[in-house]
C-alpha cells in the first residue's frame, strides 16, 4: 500500500539524491516516511514561521549528512571532539546563521525585489543546468557498471592515424588471453534485428555480447539468468536472447513469466532467457538497443556473423576488459602492442602495422570518434548559456546596487554605530548569496522541465533515442554550486560599494539628484551596457543560424520531394538470397504501381540525404588526382530505372538503365552532371568507360546516361559528383522503394507497408515516411541549433531589458524632485519622458555599438556552420541592433511615462 | 565485529547516546525516535532526519542498533516503517556510557563545579 508522496516529501525525495547511492537506497524510503511524519506535525502547528525553519534546519541538516557520508565513503572517518569543533566552527556558523536569518528577514520584506532576482537567477542557471543536464547525461554521467575504474576498452588502429577503431574477433581471442592483464574480457557489437509481433515485423537495435559482457560490467539481469559460456560459442545450437528491461516493459508489457518464452527475431523464434538490469539500455549512451544475443545465436539468425568472427579483418568490435588489480593501461597497451607486432607479422594482409589503444570505459560514450566530435558542440552549447547567464549575474548585481543605494541610510547607521565592515560585507553577501541559491533552486526545476521538452524536440530518427535526464549530484552540484558562485561573486562589487557609503550625505538623508547622465562611468550603467552588448552577440548568432536555416531550406534539393514517399526493407534479416531477393523486389514494384494514386515506382540502395555515406574508388582514365589525393572516390546509390521517374531526376544526356542491363556484359553506369564535368570536362560523356576500383584488373563500366545533379549528403553542399549503378547489375538486399503520388503523398507510406507485409510479412521494414519527413532529419540539426540559440538570445535580451527598466525607473525615481521642479516650471510630460528615454537610450546605443563589434569577432569561427550566409551578415547584424533600440526604447519608456506624471505638488512636499 | 568490550565504543556521541537511551524502551521507527529523544530531552534535543538515520547506520554498523521485525500491533501499525531495536551490546555500550557519565559527575560534585539539587 502506497500513499501519493506530497509535495514536501517529493522535495526532501530530491534533497536525498545529495547522498551516496548505497545509503539513498537502504534508508531512503525510511527517511522520506520520517520526514513526511515530521512535516505533518510542523505543518499541523500552522505557523508559517515554523515551516521556514523547519525547511531551512531539514536542507541544512541533509546536505551537512550526506557531505558527511561521502566523505566516510572516501576515507576513514577522524573522530573529531566538541572542543575543536566549538574552537574551529560554531561561532563561524553562528554568525552565520545570524547572517542567514537576517538576509531571509530583508527578503521577505521586499518581495517584489526578491520575486525579480529569483527569476533572473532562476532562468540565468536553469539555462544552464537544462544544458549542463543534457551534456551530462550524455558525455558524464557514469555508466551503471561494478567498479568502474576498472573497466577499459580496447581499439586498435592503422599506425599513422590516431582514430581508434575497433577490433576483430581472432584479435579479441588473442588479446584477450595474454596473461596477467586482464580478470574477464568481452566483446560486442550493435547490430539490427528484425523483430516479429503481432503488428508485423520491424527493426530494432540489438547487441552481439560475449557471454560474459553483463557479468563482467558487472551488471546483474533482474530477471532470468546471463548467457552461458556454450552460447558464447560458435557451433550454439539453441537461439537465446536477453531483453533488455526497457524492451521488456514496452514490448513484452512487462511481463513476469517472459522467461522461457520466445521472439521471433530475424524470423527465427528465440528463447528468451532473460531480462537486463534496470537503467541499463545498452553499450551506447543515448541508443537503447533492445535485444542482446550471445556470439553463438548472433550466428544462428545471421549467418553471416559466423563467417565474420572467423575473419581477421572484420574490425567491427568493442572490446571491454577488467583490469587484474594493480594492472595499469599503460601496462595494457605495451603488452597487446606486443601481440599486436606479432599478429602484423603473422597476418601482413589485415594487421600490418596495427597498433593498440587502451581507453577507460568511462571515457567512452559512444564512439572514440563521435565522442571527440561532442566536446566541442558540448562547449559551444555552454558558452552560449554561459553568456546568458552573464546577462543574468550583471543583472543581479545592477538590483542589488540600487537596492544598495536605497539602503544606504540604514548601512550608513549601522557603521556609525560602529559595525564592521567586514561584518557589513559578509551580510550583503549572505544575502546575495542567497538570492543565488534560491533562484538556483528554480532555476533547477525549471531547467529539469526545459531539459525534457529539449531532449522530446528528438531527432526524427528510425530508432528509439534515451538519455537519461534525471538528476544526479553531478548536475545538483553544478547548479548549486553556480549559485552560490555567481551569487558570491555578483554580490561582492555592490556589497563593497554599499559598505562605503558617504557617511554625512547618507545620514542627512540626502537622496540626491544625481541622475545616470551626470556619471556615465558608474558600476551601474556599465553593467546595462555589458548585458545589451552580450545580448545583442546571442542575438546576431540566433539571427545568422536562422537566416542559414530558411535558405537551406529554400535550396532545391534537385529531386521530387512534395509528393514522394519510400520504404526501406531489409531482406537479408529474413533469410532471403539475392535471386529470391530479387524476386521479391520485382513483385513488391509491380504491386506499388498498380496501386491507383501512384504514378512512378523505383528501387535504390540507399537515398540521398539519409544517415548512410557510401562511396566507391574508381579509377578514371586521363584523370589524375590532386596531390595529396591518393584515389578518386565518389559517393554512390544502386538504383533502378525507375528510381529516376519516381524521383524526377532527368537526365541531361544518354538513358536510364533498363532491363537489358541485366544480361548484358558489360557494366554500365549513369553519372551525374558534377561528375561529368570534374573527371571529363564535360557533359558529354556518354560512352566513356571507367574503372570500378583502384586496380587494372578492375571491371570496366560504361556510362549510358548522365543525370542532373541532386543534393547527395546534405542540403547545403556544392555539386557533388554521385555515381549511379544499377541495381540489375548489383546484388541488392537492403533496399529502398520509392514512390510518387499523384498528389498528397501522406497515406503512401501505410500503404507500403501493408502492401510488402501482405507479400511477406516476416519482412522487416526499417522504415516507410514521406520524403518531406525523410528531408526533417537531414534539416534537423540546423533547425535544432536555430531553435536553440533563438530561444537563448530571446531570454538574453529580455533579461537585458528586465536590467534596462530597472536601472531607468530608478533612475527616474531618484530625479523625482528635478522632474517635480521641471514639471512645476511648465515642462511639457513629452519632454520628461524624452529626457527619461535618452538616458536609457544612450546606454543601448553603447551597448549595441560593442556588441557589434564584439560579434564580427565572434561569430567569424562559425562561418563552416552556416549556409549561404555570411557571418558578418549586414542585414542580420542591423535588423538585430534595430530590434534591440526597440525593445529598449519601451523598457524605459514605461518608467519615463510613470516620471512624466509626477505630482510636482507630491514631488516637491518634502523640499 | 572487531570487539565486544562496551568500553571500546566510549565515549559515544551525544546523538548516538540518545537513541540508545530510546531504544532501551522499546522498539521504535524513526519518526517516534525523534519524539522520544525530545521528550526525553524536555527539548533540548531536536534531531534532524539525515542526523537521525546517519547515527542509526553507524550505530547498526557497530551492532548496537538493529533494524526490527518486531511490530506492536499490526492495526496500529504502518507496515511500510522500519523498526529500530536496541542490541544486548547496545544495552551494554549505553549501560557503560552511563557509568562513564556519572563518573564524571561525580567528579564533577568532588571538584565542588556541581552541588547536590534537592
Amino acid at each position: 500500500m502506497t500513499r501519493r508522496p506530497t509535495v514536501a516529501v517529493r522535495l526532501f525525495r530530491l534533497l536525498l539524491r545529495l547522498y551516496p547511492r548505497e545509503v539513498r537506497e537502504a534508508q531512503g524510503a525510511d527517511m522520506e516516511e520520517t520526514f513526511g511524519d515530521r512535516y505533518a506535525a510542523v505543518r499541523s502547528r500552522r505557523e508559517r514561521q515554523g515551516l521556514v525553519h523547519f525547511w531551512v534546519r531539514a536542507v541544512w541538516d541533509v546536505a551537512a549528512n550526506a557531505v558527511l557520508e561521502r566523505r566516510d565513503r572516501r576515507r576513514p572517518r577522524r573522530r573529531r571532539d566538541g572542543i575543536t569543533k566549538r574552537l574551529r566552527g560554531v561561532t563561524v556558523l553562528e554568525t552565520f546563521g545570524q547572517d542567514l536569518r537576517y538576509a531571509l528577514r530583508r527578503l521577505r520584506k521586499s518581495p517584489g525585489f526578491t520575486a525579480i532576482a529569483v527569476v533572473i537567477m532562476g532562468l540565468g542557471i536553469g539555462a544552464n543546468a537544462a544544458i549542463f543536464s543534457i551534456v551530462n547525461a550524455v558525455l558524464f554521467r557514469p555508466l551503471p557498471y561494478e567498479k568502474p575504474s576498472e573497466l577499459v576498452k580496447i581499439f586498435t588502429s592503422e599506425q599513422d592515424d590516431a582514430t581508434p577503431g575497433a577490433v576483430s574477433y581472432p584479435d579479441f581471442e588473442e588479446y584477450q588471453v595474454v596473461a596477467g592483464l586482464f580478470s574477464g574480457a568481452a566483446v560486442h557489437e550493435m547490430t539490427m534485428l528484425s523483430v516479429t509481433g503481432d503488428a508485423g515485423s520491424e527493426m530494432v537495435f540489438g547487441e552481439h555480447q560475449s557471454w560474459n559482457y553483463l557479468s563482467l560490467l558487472g551488471l546483474v539481469p533482474s530477471l532470468g539468468r546471463t548467457f552461458v559460456p556454450e552460447e558464447g560459442e560458435r557451433g550454439a545450437s539453441e537461439p537465446v536472447t536477453i531483453v533488455s528491461h526497457a524492451a521488456w516493459r514496452r514490448r513484452h508489457g512487462g511481463d513476469p513469466d517472459i522467461i522461457g518464452k520466445t521472439v521471433r527475431l530475424n524470423g527465427r523464434p528465440v528463447t528468451i532467457v532473460g531480462v537486463g538490469p534496470e537503467g541499463f539500455s545498452g553499450s551506447a549512451v543515448g541508443i537503447t538497443s533492445d535485444y542482446w544475443v550471445p556470439w553463438g545465436t548472433a550466428g544462428l539468425l545471421e549467418p553471416e556473423i559466423a563467417e565474420g568472427l572467423e575473419r581477421r579483418g572484420r574490425r567491427s568490435l568493442f572490446m571491454t576488459a577488467r583490469l587484474e588489480p594493480g594492472v595499469t593501461r599503460d601496462q595494457v597497451r605495451s603488452a597487446l602492442n606486443v601481440v599486436a607486432r606479432r599478429l602484423g607479422e603473422e597476418y601482413p594482409e589485415t594487421n600490418e602495422g596495427r597498433v593498440v589503444t587502451v581507453l577507460p570505459a568511462s571515457r567512452v560514450r559512444l564512439h572514440p570518434i563521435i565522442d571527440r566530435a561532442l566536446y566541442p558542440v558540448a562547449g559551444l552549447l555552454m558558452a552560449v548559456v554561459g553568456l546568458v547567464l552573464a546577462v543574468a549575474c550583471s543583472n543581479l548585481a545592477n538590483l542589488l546596487l540600487l537596492r544598495a543605494s536605497s539602503r544606504r541610510k540604514e548601512v550608513a547607521v549601522r557603521l556609525a554605530i560602529g559595525a564592521s565592515r567586514r561584518r557589513l560585507v559578509a551580510q550583503l553577501l549572505t544575502e546575495s548569496t542567497l538570492l543565488g541559491v534560491i533562484g538556483g533552486v528554480v532555476g533547477l526545476a525549471l531547467a529539469q522541465w526545459a531539459a525534457r521538452m529539449l531532449v522530446s524536440f528528438r531527432p526524427p530518427l528510425p530508432f528509439p533515442v534515451a538519455v537519461d535526464l534525471s538528476l544526479d549530484w553531478r548536475v545538483l552540484a553544478f547548479a548549486l554550486g553556480l549559485a552560490v558562485l555567481t551569487g558570491a561573486l555578483f554580490g561582492l562589487a555592490p556589497a563593497l560599494k554599499a559598505s562605503r557609503p558617504d557617511l554625512v550625505p547618507a545620514l542627512k538623508d540626502e537622496t540626491g539628484s544625481l541622475g545616470l547622465g551626470r556619471r556615465r562611468l558608474s558600476l551601474k550603467n556599465a553593467l546595462v551596457v555589458v548585458q545589451v552588448a552580450v545580448s545583442l552577440v546571442l542575438l546576431i548568432g540566433a539571427g545568422l543560424f536562422v537566416r542559414s536555416l530558411v535558405n537551406t531550406q529554400q535550396t532545391d534539393p534537385g529531386f521530387e520531394v512534395a509528393t514522394t514517399a519510400y520504404a526501406t526493407v531489409n531482406l537479408t534479416l529474413s533469410g532471403y538470397d539475392d535471386h529470391r531477393g530479387r524476386e521479391f523486389l520485382r513483385r513488391m514494384v509491380e504491386r506499388l504501381g498498380a496501386h491507383p494514386g501512384v504514378e512512378a515506382v523505383g528501387l535504390a540502395d540507399m537515398l540521398p540525404l539519409g544517415f548512410g555515406i557510401q562511396t566507391r574508388d574508381v579509377t578514371i582514365p586521363g584523370f589524375e588526382p590532386p596531390p595529396g589525393e591518393e584515389e578518386v572516390s565518389v559517393d554512390f546509390a544502386v538504383v533502378d530505372g525507375g528510381y529516376f521517374e519516381a524521383l524526377r531526376v532527368p537526365l541531361s544526356r544518354g538513358r536510364l538503365f533498363n532491363a537489358r542491363d541485366a544480361e548484358d556484359v558489360g557494366q554500365v553506369a549513369i553519372v551525374n552532371a558534377a561528375m561529368a564535368k570534374r573527371y571529363w570536362g564535360s557533359v558529354d560523356v556518354v560512352g566513356e568507360r571507367f574503372r570500378l576500383g583502384q586496380s587494372g584488373e578492375a571491371p570496366e563500366v560504361e556510362i549510358v546516361g548522365v543525370a542532373q545533379d541532386t543534393k547527395v549528403r546534405t542540403l547545403s553542399e556544392g555539386a557533388r559528383p554521385l555515381l549511379y549503378l544499377p541495381f540489375s547489375q548489383q546484388s541488392g538486399l537492403f533496399a529502398s522503394v520509392v514512390v510518387r503520388a499523384t498528389g498528397d503523398p501522406s497515406s503512401l507510406p501505410e500503404v507500403m507497408r501493408r502492401e510488402i507485409q501482405a507479400l511477406d510479412s516476416s519482412v522487416p521494414i526499417f522504415e516507410a515516411k514521406t520524403m518531406s519527413e525523410q528531408l526533417a532529419v537531414a534539416l534537423f540539426a540546423p533547425r535544432m541549433g536555430a531553435v536553440l540559440l533563438a530561444c537563448f538570445g530571446v531570454l538574453a535580451m529580455v533579461l537585458a531589458s528586465i536590467g534596462l527598466y530597472g536601472v531607468v525607473a530608478f533612475s527616474a525615481a531618484q530625479r523625482t524632485r528635478e522632474v517635480g521642479v521641471r514639471i512645476a516650471l511648465g515642462a511639457q510630460r513629452a519632454q520628461v519622458v524624452g529626457m527619461v528615454v535618452r538616458e536609457g537610450l544612450g546606454l543601448v546605443v553603447v551597448g549595441v555599438l560593442v556588441g557589434l563589434g564584439l560579434s564580427a569577432l565572434v561569430m567569424r569561427p562559425v562561418a563552416g556552420l552556416l549556409y549561404a550566409v555570411r557571418p558578418g551578415d549586414p542585414l542580420t547584424f542591423a535588423a538585430v541592433a534595430v530590434l534591440l533600440v526597440i525593445v529598449a526604447v519601451l523598457a524605459s519608456y514605461v518608467p519615463a511615462r510613470r516620471a512624466a506624471r509626477t505630482d510636482p505638488l507630491v514631488a516637491l512636499r518634502y523640499e | 565485529m572487531t570487539s565486544q568490550n562496551p568500553d571500546a565504543f566510549l565515549p559515544l556521541r551525544p546523538v548516538e547516546f540518545q537513541i540508545l537511551l530510546v531504544l532501551a524502551r522499546g522498539d521504535r521507527h524513526g519518526y517516534a525516535i525523534i519524539q522520544a529523544a525530545e521528550e526525553q530531552t524536555a527539548g533540548q534535543m531536536r534531531l534532524e532526519t539525515g542526523t537521525l538515520y546517519r547515527a542509526l547506520r553507524r550505530l547498526a554498523d557497530a551492532g548496537l542498533v538493529r533494524p526490527s521485525a518486531r511490530r506492536p500491533a499490526p492495526d496500529l501499525d504502518d507496515e511500510r516503517r522500519r523498526y529500530f531495536g536496541i542490541t544486548p551490546l547496545g544495552r551494554k555500550v549505553a549501560a557503560a556510557e552511563a557509568r562513564r557519565m556519572a563518573n564524571l559527575v561525580e567528579t564533577a560534585r568532588a571538584s565542588a563545579l556541581l552541588t547536590k539539587t534537592t
